[in-house]
């Protein structure tokens, strides 16, 4: 069995990157059909071996609070599932799926570059969520993050140049804070080198003390943070979604940005716990003004891109709050969270896109009266709106509903306001079906409409990947509860106190 | 001991390399004025077989102790500037093309010959007379090559330029020996070595010394106070010596700073604190340099004033690698690895990026701007990818070499608690990105029909992608250290 599951994992994380290579070498051969079809291939492999081994996971409880590794291949990396980095893993290779079939329905200038960037930023994700060494971590962080730079400045949308470089700005500048943050952690720790496991193991011994953890876990935070769009440092996000191709905008807002979320879970609350009980306040205001703040921001915009993005921003703020929660409740609910909106924020990326080029306009308020020409597309936009507020079975709804319990436990002021921030993200979720679809086209549209097609079959073959994902996860939570609980019940961080 | 038997006990093993270039060096120039024209080709092979052979010697006869003041260890330092060496006459191939004056190419090489092996006697003497004696030769053939581009007004103006401040640089250094000289209260035969210094460290004059020495080698690496001269040389002079200024004579230049850094033994003696005066002065330019490199570097177009905004910014991470030194010597031993994979990277990434600006068709590049790279990625994906490679390696991008040596960098500033550096070098660091990913974003964007004609030479285009190349697989060399 676990023979099985190694190579499993081993060949959906290598598959981007071989096929990548192999497509980089093909430079004449290969037409843009082709190179789509590789990059379809490579994304079935990681997304049948990918789920496999979260199967195999979920069916071995045995290795639940500890990290199940994967041979290693020279002096690549060492890979390892853990219960966290399951959920993520599926994430990512569902969304790769699902953001590659996307792709061959677009047409795409310069294919071949398209799909080798989008092949390597897939690695990178798959790479960043199953290393289990933290310099590797940071590094499968880059392989993702370039990628998506070059892809905006290649075949962005209007006002591509600011946005690419306000985005490697911002990323890098985080990434290199949270770096920071790395290297005290291991020099702190006086572990021999920069895995896990060894660094955790070697906290056992040496004690850092807590003025000490309330910095480096600063650093961690705030560098993470930035990645996460936490709010003082939430500036990129939006224009980056709105900018990108959309495929790099699915895995960016669907995956990469619960990198930073992920990190800290995993690693800093952990290795880091008194530090962080000195944060969880700054915590719990920086993530309500996410949730509130951002969700006013986000009922604002008439973009219908920009709102989707927005949106993602204000989402992220829960997930901070069941951390600040320091509770097995609370980060287990940020933990679906993470999954579920990774899913849907992806699906409504897609979709607003899909919904922008057929109608040739940005602005929600210059749509209307789709439904009775789309009623497929409006029928996923529903769902992904649906999953997006959090309604019972969909995989949101667990994560919302136990950050919200937990939250209670800290604090019933923070229960409270982050409750409006559900309210709120019912407005604006509800407006944009209303204002797309229903009611009568507008003057601009009213010519148009009959033109206008309905979803296509590889653009719905993607959207139904996500949506499954969302239902499966929302009607049958416990693939995710389980192993997640057995893990956060053995880390001594998340069980103080209450 | 006499200067009889000091020179029968003179090792020249020690200097293989540098004697190499040297003979190699002035056999090319001889055969070049005696030999007729036809014979050009033929002599240019022969100096390149000569820095080949000066860098394989390196490795054939094991090195032992030498004398007159050079050291035996540091042969990194001779392997980093030979290959500069030999990759600045590469790229001088083409440039002579250009220029149309190919009956020049052979004394240019010789020239670089020397300068090179200058450089490494400098960067390896023990001895501060031998070190300044050293450098001046050095700088001497690096004013010549700067106006090799004679019709250029901009070249004529780096030379002269080069000329006041490396003559500027060259009497403060020599004011220094001086004071440091009489400050040590020594005489005789050894009376500039390091190792004589340590009775001196108890004299006001020291400082002063020191502080002077510390300037003169300053103007020499392009760090603040003294780097206002690097955009301008490096924009006017031909390009093959640009990228020797900025990464040879950067090269030597940090490795002797580290050396005295090391040599004086600074903490033998707890008077005076000149130790914390040094460590001071080297943070405060260590921040200065870095935010003025990068903050320079926002507002450039001009490819090689960029590259000497980059060169200075680069200079400021060293000089918080020798600052932790100064700050925590146990750190010693991981220090010299470091300070030599640093600079590997950077002349890899440099070089690359040197050699395709070097590939545009006009002689006198020193207007050239990033707009004339726009659409590069189209018209010329090879080139395109490995100066992106180059590029994310300057920018401290993980997998390229850069990354690491930025990482090992903070990692021993941490553990000389040096936050401040830290922090300014992390800012720095993001701030660089700007224009390092503008470069890139420019060879992305769509060409607009005014750029400037490319037209790398196959040989050229194979250079830019080896070295790319290296400076991925050079970072392979430290995932092991790490325990990656």
């Amino acid at each position: 069995m676990e023979n099985i599951s190694e190579i499993l994992l081993n060949s959906a994380i290598y598959a981007p990157f071989v096929f990548a290579i192999m497509l980089t070498f093909s430079w004449k051969f290969i037409g843009a059909k082709m190179s789509g079809g590789i990059a379809l291939l490579s994304s079935v492999i990681s997304l049948i071996c990918g789920l496999g081994v979260c199967g195999c996971f979920f069916f071995t409880p045995e290795g639940y609070n500890s990290f199940v590794f994967a041979s290693r291949l020279g002096i690549l990396p060492e890979f390892a599932l853990s219960a966290l980095s399951m959920p993520m893993l599926a994430l990512a290779v569902i969304v790769s799926f699902s953001a590659t079939v996307y792709s061959l329905s677009l047409e795409i200038k310069n294919a071949k570059l398209y799909y080798i960037l989008l092949l390597v930023m897939q690695g990178g994700l798959f790479g960043a969520f199953t290393s289990t060494n933290l310099l590797w971590i940071y590094m499968f962080h880059e392989f993702a993050l370039i990628p998506t730079f070059i892809a905006m400045v290649l075949w962005g949308s209007v006002g591509k140049r600011m946005a690419a470089m306000q985005m490697a700005i911002y990323l890098t500048l985080g990434a290199l804070v949270s770096l920071i943050g790395i290297i005290a952690v291991y020099a702190s720790s006086l572990a021999s080198d920069f895995s896990i496991v060894s660094i955790s193991s070697a906290l056992t011994t040496q004690h850092i003390d807590a003025s000490w953890q309330k910095t480096i876990f600063g650093l961690l935070l705030f560098g993470l943070g930035t990645l996460v769009s936490l709010f003082p440092f939430y500036t990129w996000a939006p224009r980056t979604y709105a900018c990108a191709p959309t495929a790099f905008a699915m895995l960016h807002a669907g995956v990469l940005k619960k990198f930073g979320l992920f990190v800290l879970i995993q690693v800093a609350v952990p290795f880091l716990p008194e530090g962080c009980f000195q944060w969880v306040n700054v915590i719990a205001v920086l993530a309500l003004v996410n949730v509130i703040f951002i969700g006013l921001v986000t009922m604002a915009q008439r973009d219908l891109k920009l709102m989707v993005s927005y949106s993602s921003v204000a989402h992220m703020g829960l997930c901070f709050l069941g951390i600040a929660s320091m509770s097995v409740l609370g980060v287990g609910g940020a933990v679906f969270l993470m999954f579920g909106h990774g899913l849907s924020v992806a699906l409504m990326l897609m979709l607003s896109n899909i919904i922008v080029n057929r109608t040739n306009q940005w602005d929600m308020f210059k749509m209307g009266g789709m439904y009775k020409q789309t009623p497929i597309l409006a029928g996923f936009f529903i769902a992904g709106t649906m999953a997006s507020l959090g309604l019972p079975m969909f995989a949101n709804f667990w994560g919302e509903i136990t950050i919200l319990t937990s939250l209670w436990d800290f604090s019933p002021t923070v229960c409270a306001l982050a409750t409006t921030g559900i309210v709120i993200s019912a407005i604006y979720g509800l407006r944009a079906v209303a204002r797309v679809f229903m009611g009568k086209p507008s003057k601009e549209l009213t010519e148009r409409i009959s033109s206008i097609a309905d979803i296509s079959k590889i653009e719905r073959v993607a959207a139904i990947v996500l949506v499954v994902a969302l239902v499966f996860v929302g009607v049958c939570p416990k693939v995710i509860s389980e192993p997640a609980d057995a893990l956060l019940k053995s880390l001594p961080a998340y069980n103080q106190g209450k | 001991m006499e200067i009889s038997s000091n020179i029968e006990f003179f090792n020249w093993a020690s200097i293989k390399m540098e004697a190499t270039l040297a003979v190699c060096a002035i056999l090319t120039l001889l055969a070049t004025a005696c030999l007729p024209k036809s014979f050009n080709k033929i002599i240019s092979v022969f100096a390149f077989v000569g820095m080949y052979v000066a860098l394989g010697i390196n490795f054939v006869f094991p090195i032992e102790n030498g004398h007159l003041g050079i050291l035996p260890q540091n042969n990194v330092l001779g392997c980093l500037i030979v290959m500069c060496a030999i990759l600045s006459a590469q790229m001088s191939f083409y440039f002579f093309d250009k220029l149309g004056r190919t009956e020049y190419r052979n004394e240019f090489i010789a020239l670089i010959m020397i300068s090179a092996a200058s450089l490494i006697i400098f960067g390896r003497s023990s001895n501060l007379m031998l070190a300044f004696v050293a450098l001046e030769c050095a700088t001497i053939c690096l004013y010549i090559l700067a106006c090799f581009n004679k019709d250029s007004s901009a070249s004529l103006e780096a030379s002269t330029k080069y000329l006041i401040v490396g003559g500027v640089s060259g009497a403060t250094l020599l004011l220094g020996i001086a004071f440091i000289y009489g400050a040590s209260r020594i005489s005789g035969i050894d009376f500039l070595y390091f190792d004589n210094f340590s009775e001196g460290l108890l004299n006001k004059f020291f400082l002063v010394g020191f502080i002077l020495i510390l300037a003169g080698i300053f103007f020499k690496i392009a760090v603040f106070p003294f780097q206002f001269w690097a955009p301008d040389v490096y924009q006017g002079s031909p390009t093959p010596v640009s990228a020797f200024f900025a990464v040879a004579s950067k090269i030597a230049g940090v490795v002797f700073l580290a050396r005295i850094c090391i040599w004086f033994k600074f903490d033998s003696v707890e008077l005076l604190g000149a130790k914390e005066h040094i460590l001071t002065a080297i943070s405060a330019v260590a921040i200065i340099t870095i935010l003025i490199g990068n903050l320079g570097g926002i507002t450039q177009q001009k490819t090689k004033r960029l590259m000497a905004f980059s060169g200075i910014s680069n200079a400021g991470y060293l000089l918080v690698l020798i600052a932790s030194l100064l700050a925590q010597p146990k750190i010693l031993d991981s220090f010299g690895p470091v300070m030599f994979f640093y600079l590997g990277a950077y002349m890899f990434a440099n070089y690359a990026l040197f050699f395709a600006i070097n590939q545009f068709a006009d002689a006198d590049d020193s207007l050239q701007s990033l707009q004339d790279y726009r659409g590069l990625m189209r018209k010329r994906p090879t080139v395109a990818s490995g100066m992106i490679v180059s590029l994310a390696s300057l920018a401290g991008i993980p997998p390229t070499a850069g990354f690491f040596g930025k990482v090992l960098i903070l990692i021993l500033a941490w553990w000389a608690q040096l936050y401040w550096l830290i922090a300014v070098m992390i800012l720095g660091s993001a701030i660089s990105i700007y224009y390092y990913f503008g470069w890139i974003r420019a060879m992305l964007e769509k060409s607009e029909g005014s750029e400037a004609s490319f037209e790398p030479t196959p040989s050229s285009v194979q250079t830019i992608v080896l070295l790319s190349i290296a400076v991925i697989v050079l970072s392979v060399v430290v995932l092991p250290i790490l325990g990656v």
